[in-house]
């Protein structure tokens, strides 16, 4: 006789979300649309953040649009992670993915689901700014070169929505 | 610090993978069942409850709504806190510290109901963070490189870590993992997210865990060895990886130095005996030594490249093995107070500190890459404890009645008006 003889109930729970950026971090995101990093830079201590943020966490300073900052597209590797092991499991049905995790509007996207591995992600300090932005960085090529200190460069998505993703990956240059 | 607040009772469920034959309600019950137990009190001598679970985990809105029976919290106060037990040990604690309550019990479950990679996902934000995937794994991997960078360090110490744990764990009964690992197979052990590898990462767990605190009074009646509260300091960093310095975890330090003003400690190597802390993964522990103060920045390895971390070493750390031997999230850390008492009252066993230990700490954390932090310092009486035969999990004896409906403090209070 099976020692348990209940049935283990499976399911999937998907919920719709809308999520808004709001003008500071929406800027932001607006501006990798634009192939643009924008900083903001705090009028207190001077210290830019990119990627945004709300408020500048040395002086509690609420940014406005006016803090805003023109960055380069590139900068220094701080750290770095190479992902080699599939963490997840196999991507479910794209529809119901999209209906648990992604913002409506972006259905589409092709990253709804981490990328396959492997891929690294990496802090990049861009230049000019004070704090690291977390993103990723592609192909074999590029992951042999990474190191701490790498220099690297964005590759720009071409269709781009005003998503964090317009930024496709960063390369080693 | 004045004590006022003592441990008086705990109970853990055994930490497993998955244990398909059981409710999650019954994992619950039988753990608080087993708390009560061996405190000799019953469930109508607990003022009030505090839990600690994810909803995320367990697929549902204000997910302990279901489990207040089982916890025994029904008709009195109870709460919840969304972060490990040990954070709800201190909203307990502090529930104590108002005087509007005597006995608290704690109870932690966490079941990994949908795979812990969700669960970490969704801890994310959607717009910078999660459709990059970040996840527990990949987060601390990026924290382990910044750490090793800053400190030029190679991988072997947090190996060395890793075989420290494993091998403590091999003797605790109510552990996951109990197989010894060597350095070599550590550092030859497939890489999940550099430099994280498969050995340096605590393993999927289920589990739960109950702890009962008492005010001063009450736990002098409960138990001949209660385990007081000393001091406890709590803080919390930044959300964003990107925007704190990840090599070196301020608000940990802060948690530590809060604690210690509450116990009156200036250095801790000295005057604590032993610790358990919560390491998510192996790199971790060595950023906690340092973040404890038990290390200088950078050198956390020496205390493993030393031994002086092992379990017959001079300052033991995680002589349970850790959360390397089992992390059920959400538990994990009240599970580290949970055997610093142990140890305190001499009941861990095989895996008992041999020294004379009179101080431990206790660290747990939350968040990614060790954002939240909380640490305790515990004590026991200056008389050593006498050695206690472990009870058996789950078998409830004879209960005590300790008399705590007689409200000593409540006559009190009326009696001054
Ligand atoms: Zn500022």
């Amino acid at each position: 006789m099976e020692s348990n003889q209940y049935r283990v109930l499976e399911g999937n729970i998907s919920v719709p979300y809308r999520w808004t950026p709001g003008d500071i971090y929406g800027r932001f995101l607006g501006g990798l649309k634009e192939k643009k990093i924008l900083g903001f830079r705090c009028p207190e201590c001077k210290k830019v953040y990119a990627p945004a943020t709300d408020i500048c966490t040395a002086c509690y300073y609420g940014f406005k649009p006016e803090d805003q900052v023109e960055l380069p597209d590139a900068g220094v590797v701080k750290s770095f992670t190479v992902v080699r092991a599939n963490l997840w499991p196999p991507k479910p049905d794209p529809e119901v993915v999209s209906k648990a995790i992604a913002p409506t509007k972006l259905v589409d996207h092709p990253l709804l689901w981490p990328p396959d591995p492997p891929y690294a992600l990496v802090a990049v300090r861009i230049e000019g700014a004070d704090t690291d932005f977390i993103h990723m960085v592609k192909g074999e090529k590029n992951l042999g070169k990474l190191k701490v200190g790498s220099k690297v460069k964005a590759v720009w998505g071409e269709q781009r929505e005003g998503y964090l993703l317009d930024l496709d990956h960063f390369e080693v240059v | 610090m004045e004590r006022k607040v003592a441990i008086v009772g705990w109970a853990q469920s055994p930490i497993v993978e998955r244990d398909e034959r059981i409710h999650k309600t019954e994992m619950i019950s039988r753990t608080v069942a087993a708390a009560l137990s061996k405190s000799g009190l019953s469930i109508g001598d607990i003022d009030t409850v505090i839990s600690a679970s994810c909803d995320t985990m367990d697929g549902a809105s204000i997910s302990n709504v279901f489990v207040v029976e089982s916890m025994g919290a029904f008709m009195k106060e109870e709460s919840k806190v969304e972060e490990d037990g040990a954070y709800a040990a201190l909203y307990a604690y502090l529930r104590l510290l108002t005087g509007h309550h005597k006995t608290a019990l704690i109870v932690a479950h966490g079941r990994v109901d949908t795979p812990p990679q969700f669960y970490s996902w969704m801890m994310t934000d959607p717009f910078l963070l999660r459709p990059l995937g970040v996840e527990m794994v990949s987060a601390f991997a990026l924290q382990a490189r910044s750490y090793l960078s800053r400190y030029n360090l190679d991988e072997r110490p947090a190996a060395k870590v890793v075989v420290k744990n494993r091998a403590n764990g091999v003797k605790n009964p109510n552990t996951q993992v109990r197989i010894p690992i060597s350095e070599a197979e550590v550092l030859k052990s497939p890489v999940l997210a550099s430099p994280i590898k498969l050995a340096d990462a605590s393993p999927r767990s289920e589990g739960a865990c109950a702890l009962i605190l008492a005010n001063r009074d009450l736990a002098r009646k409960i138990t001949p060895d209660p385990v007081w509260i000393e001091g406890v300091g709590y803080n919390h960093d930044l959300y964003y990886l990107g925007h704190r310095d990840l090599a070196r975890p301020e608000s940990l330090a802060r948690a530590a130095q809060m604690a210690y003003a509450q116990a009156g400690i200036k250095n801790p190597r000295k005057e604590t005996d032993f610790a358990e802390v919560y390491e998510p993964f192996s790199f971790a522990e060595l950023m906690l030594y340092e973040g404890l103060g038990l290390a200088e920045p950078g050198e956390g390895r020496k205390l493993v490249e030393k031994g002086i971390a092992n379990l017959d070493g001079a300052y033991p750390v995680n002589a349970s093995g850790g959360a390397l031997c089992g992390n059920p999230i959400f538990v994990a850390g009240l599970i580290r107070m949970v055997e610093a008492a142990r140890q305190l009252t001499g009941q861990a066993g095989e895996y008992q500190i041999k020294k004379d230990i009179r101080r431990g700490l206790v660290h747990a954390t939350s968040g990614f890459c060790l954002q939240s932090n909380i640490v305790y310092v515990l004590g026991r009486d200056e008389a050593k404890p006498k050695p206690v035969k472990v009870k058996k999990q789950f078998k409830a004896k004879a209960k005590v009645k300790v008399k705590t409906k007689a409200r000593p403090t409540r006559r009190k209070k009326a009696r001054r008006k």
